[in-house]
């Protein structure tokens, strides 16, 4: 399109210099039409239509939407910054809380991908040693270097995982067994804590004292065939790579993993004990021992009822068989009767 | 572009073709993408077979087709929501019985005893089996679907089309028409598949497309405006026994007769013989449409004899030739219909499978001599109506029902479209078309003009309303470059465009005490918005000054 076409010369030498603007006529009536529904700009159209803006109106709301938006993503990461973090040293990055790094604390392993990578890009912008350099400040790129470890590390889901396994912020603790409290509102957390090392989704939750008895079997049954993703390569002492010689690399690496292989077997023992302790504790389950324990009891009784009443059907027959039925006529004979029945 | 698999709700598009149908997703990379069913065909036939205690779809129906034919329900779909009345002259012989229940129609098949099934409960099993697989393919269970549906569906079969695709378990979004599906994939996916951007002709995207859909058993032309993004259809032509299907025949009829001449053997009368054969050209033709020669093989045609048959393009060609000329009648037909001429077409979009026929394409190339109109065949045709699907279902996947119906009632999508253009002559005395004709009410628009003159203190703007003149008719003007499209200098040779004229002045307007400035450095913004009882209101600014003139031109009050 060429823009020299969207030129626009002076009025003719008629026009009066008074007048703004002449109307002759209006537009030919047009034919109506149905529109085919599809697409985004149709989308528009019936935000208009069904709401009654006008080209305006609707603008100026899109628009207020659209910054709305902008500033909810400015407010989700606000994190502090503390000293003590800002001073690390990118050395000991094993030692480092990533996601407080990134000021992800607030989510650790729940933070989303997305999350990591908005947070990251955030931080880069600020801390970036060129940023730093320009505005006078003439601190050594440490801090950055720590950005750079903790985005490795939980940009991949590997070596996340390896993370999220031995996370100190969040407590493996099992909480004593002669711990007062109400029984869900301290188990439920710690279940849904250790969910997170679940291979298998869903993971069933603890639930509450009204759970169905299939619920809570299904819970139990599952979390003691619980599948968990939970690894200690983390904590290794030594890197492999740390060496290049191949025998050394075999020994270091046999010792890795037989500290895994053992940290893993008390990990599982851990959960187990967690589990034994919920089941021991669980009100519910207490509750279903009872109801089953009085259903029994029901069951005898009408059991035991049942075969009364036999007995007596059996007597009554037999009664009827030795006094034939004209020995009832009189009120005193059945009444003779009804005190052999009792 | 969100994918299918983003959010909660996966949405798929779905074509249910007569004779093939397709499954399109959103893939991650926002591209529309069709999926294979677990035989690993993207073009699943459209087919139900009953065989002993088993129900079989697509590709598995289409493989015990000859052995099992009394028990295969093959092209039902434009049968779903009619009478048997209506269906029974044109039913598909050879295969299960078309019989009347209640009045509807339905098939007659061996199924643990005999049993009656209608058309609905037909599609509802195959609909069903390409929800699984798209399941087995996406490994997560599928929502909702935007089924695609042909112009001519009544509102009868697209009811009974939607319950059985709900029956089916699948939530119906929306049923989107074959063509618009078609020209939205273009719209949305050109960008997100090729990473070319799409020619757009003009700022607001105007255009004028023509899709002509191929199917396998009939060709259907439409002639869509396209204004600002917003699709009016303002026809459809619908060319029964033109489609694929009727180029297979001719095949048939030349196979045929060569199997004669070799072995005396007539099998025109011989259904087994023609099912067999009708099978084995289909896959001809599609070599043909590649290669310059492709063979036909059916072993056992007819009395245990074999059949090995050749045929190049050429002579294929020369047997289409009638049906190409037919293809192409419908083609000027639609375009007559809507007054139109072939060189007003800015797109023509293929689509349908036989639409691929080489000489076809260069047929309607021909047609459209204009080189400015362009012929898109980038994407699959079989599968672009799929993809026009799937965009649309991932538009509209986090919309309510109700939303969703209120936004697809016609009291919403009925709206009075422009008659004619409107524009501006310019000081060149040239028109500059603001608003194309057929553009949907409201419409609101915006242009930056300029100065032409030096020191230019006031400016004057006419409005005009404009009709579509050929260029031959306006010689005495001689402005060649200036058409409707305004296509640019480089293309000034477009023969026989039609342009638009002035043809009645609305308004004048003058906008004065403006800065002095140098030829085109004044900004002026010309904003103007017609609603839907054809007020239209012109707003002109100078940016700078922020001086501004508004006026109202009533519409015509009859």
């Amino acid at each position: 399109m060429s823009q020299t076409q969207f030129v626009l010369g002076v009025p003719p030498p008629t026009w009066n210099d008074g007048e703004e603007f002449r109307i002759h006529c209006g537009i030919s009536d047009g034919l109506t039409r149905n529109i085919e529904p599809i697409g985004n700009q149709f989308l528009a159209y019936v935000r208009r239509k069904l709401n009654n803006y006008s080209f305006s109106d609707d603008e100026r709301i899109q628009a207020e939407a659209a910054t709305e938006q902008a500033e909810e993503i400015i407010l989700e990461d606000s994190e502090e910054e503390t000293s003590e973090l800002l001073n690390r040293d990118p050395k000991d990055w094993k030692e480092q809380d990533h996601y407080a790094v990134l000021g992800l604390s607030k989510y650790r392993w729940k933070a989303t991908e997305e999350q990591i990578k908005h947070a990251h890009r955030r931080k880069v912008l600020k801390h970036h040693p060129d940023k730093k350099a320009s505005s006078g400040d003439t601190n050594d790129d440490a801090f950055f270097k720590c950005i750079q470890k903790a985005h490795e590390v939980l940009s991949d889901p590997v070596k996340r995982r390896q993370f999220d396994s031995v996370d100190d912020a969040i407590d493996d603790e099992v909480p004593s067994s002669k711990a007062k409290g109400d029984f869900f509102k301290t188990y439920g957390p710690i279940f849904e804590r250790e969910a997170r090392f679940s291979n298998k989704t869903p993971v069933p939750m603890l639930g509450d004292i009204n759970t169905s008895k299939p619920e809570v079997e299904a819970f139990y049954d599952f979390w003691y065939n619980f599948d968990s993703w939970r690894s200690f390569e983390y904590l290794d002492k030594e890197d492999t790579d740390s060496t290049d010689n191949r025998d050394d690399k075999r020994y270091i690496e046999k010792k890795n993993k037989a500290e895994r292989a053992k940290r893993k077997k008390e990990d599982n023992i851990r959960r187990g004990k967690l589990i034994d302790q919920a089941l021991s504790l669980d009100p519910r389950i207490l509750k279903f021992k009872q109801e089953e324990k009085a259903a029994k009891e029901a069951k005898k009784r009408e059991k035991e009822d049942a075969a009364k009443r036999a007995e007596e059907e059996t007597r009554k027959v037999l009664l009827i068989k030795h006094f034939p039925l004209h020995y009832f006529s009189s009120s005193f004979h059945s009444r003779l009767v009804a005190q052999m029945l009792l | 572009m969100p994918s299918a698999t983003d959010s909660k709700h996966v949405i798929i598009g779905l074509r249910i073709g007569q004779s093939y149908s397709s499954i399109a997703i959103i893939n991650k990379d926002g591209r529309a993408d069709c999926i294979a069913n677990e035989d690993g065909e993207r073009q699943i036939p459209t087919m139900v077979a009953f065989s002993g205690e088993e129900e079989l779809t697509g590709t598995q129906a289409r493989v015990q087709l000859l052995s099992n034919a009394k028990n295969t329900i093959t092209q039902f779909r434009n049968f779903i929501g009619k009478s048997y009345e209506e269906c029974k002259s044109i039913a598909n012989a050879g295969t299960a019985q078309l019989v009347d229940k209640d009045g509807q129609a339905a098939y007659k098949v061996e199924f643990k005893g005999e049993t009656i099934v209608t058309v609905q409960e037909v599609c509802t099993k195959y609909i069903t089996s390409l929800r699984e697989s798209a399941e087995n393919f996406l490994g997560q269970s599928v929502t909702g679907t935007v089924l695609a549906i042909p112009t001519y569906f009544t509102e009868e079969q697209k009811d009974s089309l939607k319950i059985a695709t709900e029956k089916a378990g699948l939530r119906v979004l929306q049923l989107i028409n074959e063509p618009s599906a078609a020209a939205l994939a273009y719209e949305l996916g050109y960008v997100a598949n090729s990473g070319q951007k799409l020619m757009t002709v003009n700022k607001y995207d105007d255009r004028t497309d023509v899709i002509v859909d191929l199917g396998s058993d009939s060709l259907d032309v439409s002639v869509m405006s396209v204004r600002s993004g917003m699709y009016t259809v303002l026809g459809t032509t619908h060319g029964p026994d033109l489609g694929g299907a009727a180029f297979d025949e001719l095949l048939v009829k030349h196979f045929a007769s060569e199997f004669k001449r070799k072995t005396k053997i007539d099998i025109m009368d011989n259904k087994r013989a023609l099912v067999k054969l009708r099978n084995a050209v289909e896959i001809t033709k599609k070599t043909l449409s590649s290669n310059s020669t492709a063979p036909c093989s059916v072993e056992s045609l007819a009395e245990g004899i074999d059949f090995h048959g050749n045929i190049n393009r050429t002579r294929f060609e020369i047997m289409a030739n009638k049906l190409f000329s037919k293809n192409l009648e419908i083609i000027s037909e639609a375009l007559k219909e809507n007054g139109l001429e072939p060189q007003s077409i800015d797109e023509v979009i293929l689509c349908g499978g036989a639409s691929r026929i080489p000489k076809l394409q260069s047929k309607i190339r021909e047609m459209f001599v204009n080189p400015s109109t362009l012929i898109r065949q980038d994407f699959e045709p079989e599968e672009v109506v799929a993809y026009g699907c799937a965009f649309q279902g991932s538009l509209i996947s986090n919309y309510a029902d109700t939303l969703i119906n209120d936004s697809i009632n016609s009291s919403t999508t009925f709206t009075p479209h422009l008659l004619k253009s409107i524009g501006i002559v310019n000081a060149k005395q040239e028109f500059i078309t603001l608003i194309p004709e057929n553009t949907p009410l409201p419409v609101r628009r915006n242009f930056t003009f300029s100065n032409y003159l030096e020191n230019q203190k006031e400016i004057y703007i006419t409005i005009w309303e404009g009709v579509q003149k050929h260029q031959e008719d306006e010689k005495k003007a001689e402005e060649e470059k200036n058409d409707e499209k305004e296509e640019g200098e480089g293309e000034i040779k477009i023969p026989q465009r039609p342009i638009n004229v002035p043809d009645k002045l609305l308004a004048e307007m003058v906008l004065k005490n403006l800065p002095e400035k140098k030829t085109n450095e004044l900004k002026i913004d010309i904003t103007i918005e017609v609603n839907i009882d054809n007020k239209c209101i012109i707003m002109a600014k100078e940016i700078a000054t922020d001086k501004k003139l508004e006026i109202v031109i009533e519409g015509n009050t009859k």
